[in-house]
């Protein structure tokens, strides 16, 4: 998610992390495994549910828990103590300037991570623009041969 | 997808790595913005 991240980055998007533990935890998390984005934290769990995600036992006993697991660690990772809410389960929110929700994931289970790859591309109305644009272009230099 | 972000989200005030309190609505109020919500930390 970091090598996306930075693309999105790139082209002016705010990006921050937000948890679920105390300042204390946040913190500590943040010394060991600093962040190139800003991090906060919301003990109340107030935005978790207002962005209605997922939480309870159901987002930590599944088989696909496992297999998210297997994967995270052949790729390096390792989960330290876990600070914060084990049952909250995340997600992602794209949010434009002025508040335009134009993307939400919610996680099923732990593990679960959206592929945002995808929200890197413009959006169909602004390709199709474009294809009309370069179509045009091109008759114009044809009829002006 | 083309909906506004909820006013009960928007109003949700979270803390920053001193303690502040950080309106949520403001981190897009400049910009676009990328909200990752981590399950829990470590």
């Amino acid at each position: 998610m970091r090598d996306v991240a930075h693309q999105f980055k790139s082209r002016g998007v705010n990006i921050v992390v937000i948890g679920n533990g105390t300042v204390e935890q946040a913190r500590a998390f943040h010394s060991s495994q600093p962040l190139p984005f800003p991090l906060y934290t919301d003990p109340s769990l107030r935005s978790y549910r207002a962005a209605e995600f997922h939480r309870g036992v159901g987002g930590v006993l599944k088989p696909k828990v496992v297999l998210h697991a297997m994967k995270a660690m052949s790729q390096g990772f390792r989960q330290t103590k876990t600070l914060g809410d084990p049952m909250q389960n995340g997600g992602v929110l794209l949010i434009g300037k002025g508040g335009q929700l134009r993307y939400r994931y919610a996680s099923q289970e732990a593990g679960d991570h959206p592929d945002l790859t995808p929200l890197l591309s413009p959006p169909q109305s602004e390709r199709s623009e474009s294809s009309a644009s370069k179509t045009s272009e091109s008759s114009a230099s044809k009829t002006s041969e | 997808m083309s909906v506004e972000v909820t006013r009960e989200l928007a109003d949700v005030t979270i803390l920053d790595l001193e303690g502040n309190s950080v309106i949520l609505r403001s981190l897009w109020e400049e910009s676009d913005a990328l909200l990752v919500f981590v399950r829990h930390y470590g």
